[in-house]
């Protein structure tokens, strides 16, 4: 049996988050390979460390999870987390089939920072649209507001910095791009990603059974409704 | 016979909120709960346990409610807040009796930025994802996930036991003024001694941007410059974290914070400190300490 890590490797990727979590972190920089163990492992929390843990999520290359250090030492969780992660192959990336299409109006008042982005990356705004749409995308993860999702990988072409200045009041809907990735807000939010476009959909809605509709590991694929 | 309050002022930002939502992590959603737990719990002892699991978190500026129906008790703690019932000055934190027709009336007093009241029975308000916390920056939970506001009715329903909640913080110990315990957050080795180092060097102070999202920090000796690090991969963020801005601004993240973050964090306010500095009014001076992962739980276990 191949192991993932060597055991002096697995200490350095434990690190304490405060003093009610911790954090798995599967590497520094973000890929696809490196999101899935993410999910994999964090499922693998879920389903072994039960009761020790007060919950677990997977981020874009890490895993976080949350403990009572009245229930449970710090020192013991660790040891589990270290047990779990010796026999962790890795998950096998499996294509998925796209399951959500979201149509995008790109540019234009809802779509401010389109023409500032196409401007870096030297591109026309069709040919950046081409681009953006070319692939479906992997739902990385869910976070920084709820439903908020982040949605890559983008090729090296397509890679610009976040801004420098947060805007505020950007609304539900609106389609946010920055550092590889595309993100769809599900709620008002302030950000310093570029804001290039804006669509119905909604990944949030607190009344539903399942408040959420794309997850983590699933595939989305944007079309155009606007030609530039 | 249903019994009910009525705001008839509320200070901006006052929200209902319960011991909190850590389901929502799933969803993108952090738990909220109250900014100061401890002053949540003292209601609670304060009805030895029989009151509501969920209370109104009024802000500083406080909140004046008539209640009608048949004599209930209620508790009120959290911050240095004034006041009267029926005019009648109380102390604070108290216990009081309410009767039908009766008014109450909590101002703004010497320090924090939190209170808490919370009643012998429940609030009768929809659980939203196994809570009644309300999360503003989400629009989820209490009243159609909005403020409070004059004219609310809230009614009540039976009366509930606390479910047995081990997760509070006791009073907070070894920590002296405003100094705040801190261990290195996740960007720490990142950012580099120097910056690790300036975060020790002088106080900040709080400045008029704090809610329950977070507090963000005054520093005039301008001392973070993340520019170099504004392609980092967004991680989790915990309650406490201390991020910096790309315009170099500290900001405490605190519990409606997002649950993963882009810009860097420089340390994690201990567990025991953080209700101390949600009470922390704008312009008041902070200062941090580093500690250890196992002085934090020390502390909070309250030896």
């Amino acid at each position: 049996m191949t192991r993932q890590f060597q055991s002096n490797e697995i200490i350095s990727r434990l690190i304490p988050l405060g003093d009610h979590a911790l954090l798995i972190r599967f590497g520094n920089t973000l890929d696809l390979k490196t999101n899935y163990n993410a999910q994999a492992f964090a499922e693998i929390c879920r389903a072994k460390l039960g009761a020790a843990i007060e919950g677990c999520a997977s981020n874009l290359v890490s895993v976080i999870v949350h403990y009572d250090p009245k229930k449970t030492p710090v020192a013991d969780l660790k040891n589990q987390i270290m047990l779990l992660m010796s026999n962790f192959n890795g998950k096998e990336r499996i294509e998925p089939p796209v399951q959500h299409v979201i149509d995008v109006k790109y540019g234009g008042d809802e779509g401010p920072c389109l023409a500032e982005v196409c401007e870096t990356l030297g591109v026309q705004a069709e040919t950046f649209v081409n681009n953006h749409i070319r692939e479906p995308l992997h739902a990385l993860a869910l976070g920084f507001s709820p439903g908020f999702l982040y949605l890559g990988l983008h090729d090296e072409d397509m890679r610009v910095s976040r801004r420098d200045k947060v805007q505020e009041n950007v609304p539900a809907g609106s389609i946010l791009f920055a550092a590889g990735q595309t993100a769809i807000t599900s709620r008002p939010i302030r950000t310093g990603w570029h804001v290039i476009g804006q669509s119905n959909f909604r990944n949030f809605d607190p009344t539903a059974e399942k408040p959420i509709q794309v997850n983590p590991g699933e595939l989305v694929q944007f079309r155009a409704v606007n030609s530039l | 016979m249903i019994s009910s309050i009525k705001i008839e002022r509320i200070s901006p930002n006052s929200t209902i909120q319960d011991a909190g939502r850590p389901e929502g992590l799933l969803f993108g959603l952090s738990a909220s709960g109250p900014m100061d737990r401890r002053a949540f719990l003292n209601t609670a002892n304060a009805l030895d346990g029989q009151g509501s699991q969920s209370v109104i978190e009024f802000t500083m500026l406080g909140v004046e409610f008539t209640y009608s129906g048949p004599p209930m008790e209620c508790a009120v703690d959290g911050g240095e807040f004034q006041i009267t019932q029926n005019g009648e000055v109380k102390n604070w934190p108290s216990l009081l009796l309410l009767t039908g027709g009766d008014r109450v009336s909590i101002t703004t007093g010497r320090a924090g930025n939190y209170g808490y009241i919370r009643f012998a029975e429940s609030l009768d308000i929809p659980l939203v994802m196994g809570s009644k916390s309300t999360n503003l920056a989400a629009g989820v939970g209490g009243l159609d996930g909005r403020a409070l506001a004059k004219g609310d009715e809230i009614t009540f329903g039976e009366g509930v036991v606390l479910r047995e909640n081990a997760g509070f913080a006791k009073p907070s110990n070894g920590r002296t003024g405003n100094v705040v315990r801190v261990l290195a957050g996740l960007h720490a080795d990142l950012l580099g001694p120097q910056m690790w180092a300036a975060l020790f060097e002088a106080p900040f102070k709080i400045s008029n941007s704090i809610d329950r999202m977070g507090f963000r920090l005054n520093d005039d000796r301008r001392r973070f410059d993340i520019s170099a690090h504004k392609n980092i991969v967004s991680d989790a963020v915990v309650p406490g974290d201390i991020q910096i801005l790309g315009d170099g601004t500290p900001v405490i993240l605190m519990r409606d914070h997002q649950p993963i973050g882009g810009y860097p964090r420089i340390a994690t306010i201990i567990d025991a400190d953080l209700d101390y500095v949600s009470q922390l009014r704008p312009n008041t001076e902070i200062s941090f300490v580093s500690t250890t992962l196992e002085k934090a739980h020390k502390a909070m276990m309250g030896a």
